[in-house]
């Protein structure tokens, strides 16, 4: 059902453009530069976020980080398997869907661990890859509060679906 | 933000020279530049193309009414200065689209919203409210995750649903808790 949403959408859009009669393929050529330069814009960040994660993964440091991560999540119920997803999550959406891929070819889909990571998945977005592209594509440069809350946020996703498995299983 | 890369390049690369690989710097220059061109080039279509359908929505005044009747009561709510008309109707499309699980254009629209939003060069309280409240994940339907469950040849491949909603909505009252709270202080 969710795959027509978009051509729904589309479609719908149009219609209402002809009968508001204005002239629907020069508005849509405008919305698209528009688009293209905010493309552009927000282009050098997607580069900088890839190139210091691809530094940092091939790094003896990312198994100390994720090591030392494992030490403080373990006694509350989380397990190193999960440790990667956590890290990688807020940064990027394909690598993350490529480690949750491998996570669940690992442990099945329909594991503890499975269902925990597709729901901590579901439920979070690439918090840093957002505001940094967000706020670039604006110029602006600092961010406030907003780092400590979506880092608070995506550690309230990791402990909710953590344990709204344990309690379903 | 500036900080959390400036640290990640630093103990990446500290890590590359005690590791005896300093090449490892220009191979993830290289491999990052190929990886941002591909990103870029699956995104280039879609950046327009649903770039140019806002600015059809736009003119028609479609979203006039359903911003008015939906999305006024809800953002008088939710953020700290009041949303004027175009700006009102960019975050509602942003929003709506993040709902409905349109992943692509959601960003679209949603650096759409963030050119409205912009008044100066600094974080003013309704753009670090919209953008908490992106980052809270809130979907209703999550696709993506649960066609590679499915892929992956779960039996109950759409069981996070509820879950995940769950989760996702508890998310995102806490961040505009946190939000009200810390943002009310700068």
């Amino acid at each position: 059902m969710s795959q027509f949403i978009p051509a729904i959408i589309v479609l719908l859009t149009i219609l209402a453009g002809l009968k508001a009669k204005i002239n629907i393929y020069e508005n849509f050529l405008k919305g698209a530069q528009a688009g293209i330069l905010a493309l552009w814009k927000i282009a050098p960040t997607v580069f900088g976020i890839f190139m210091a994660l691809s530094l940092i993964r091939s790094s003896l440091f990312w198994e100390y980080i994720i090591d030392k991560i494992t030490l403080l999540l373990k006694p509350v119920g989380i397990s190193k398997e999960l440790v990667p997803l956590i890290l990688i999550r807020p940064f990027s959406g394909s690598a993350s869907l490529a480690v949750l891929t491998k996570l669940m070819s690992q442990f099945g889909p329909d594991s503890l661990l499975g269902l925990t990571a597709s729901t901590f998945m579901a439920s979070t977005e690439t918090v840093f890859y957002v505001v940094m592209t967000y706020l670039a594509s604006v110029q602006i440069k600092r961010s406030r509060h907003i780092f400590s809350v979506v880092v608070l946020t995506q550690l309230i996703a990791l402990f909710s679906s953590t344990f709204l498995w344990l309690l379903l299983t | 933000m500036s900080i959390l890369w400036s640290i990640l390049m630093i103990l990446g690369l500290a890590f590359a020279i005690f590791e005896g690989k300093p090449d490892r710097l220009l191979k993830a220059i290289m491999d990052s530049g190929k990886e941002t061109l591909e990103y870029l080039f699956t995104l280039v279509g879609i950046m327009a193309f649903w770039s140019g359908i806002y600015g059809i929505i736009e003119k028609t005044g479609s979203l006039n009414l359903l911003t008015k009747n939906i999305a006024r009561p809800l953002f008088k709510r939710v953020f700290r200065q009041p949303l004027h008309g175009q700006q009102e109707k960019a975050v509602f499309a942003s929003i709506a689209a993040n709902l409905l699980g349109l992943g692509n254009a959601a960003t679209v629209w949603g650096l759409r919203a963030m050119q409205e939003l912009k008044k100066e060069d600094r974080l003013t309280p309704n753009i670090a409210t919209f953008l908490i409240l992106l980052s809270s994940g809130l979907t209703i339907f999550p696709s993506a995750v649960i066609n590679l469950r499915a892929a992956m040849g779960s039996k109950k491949a759409a069981i996070i649903w509820l879950p995940a909603l769950i989760v996702s909505i508890v998310c995102t009252l806490a961040a505009l808790a946190f939000d009200k709270v810390w943002g009310e202080k700068e």
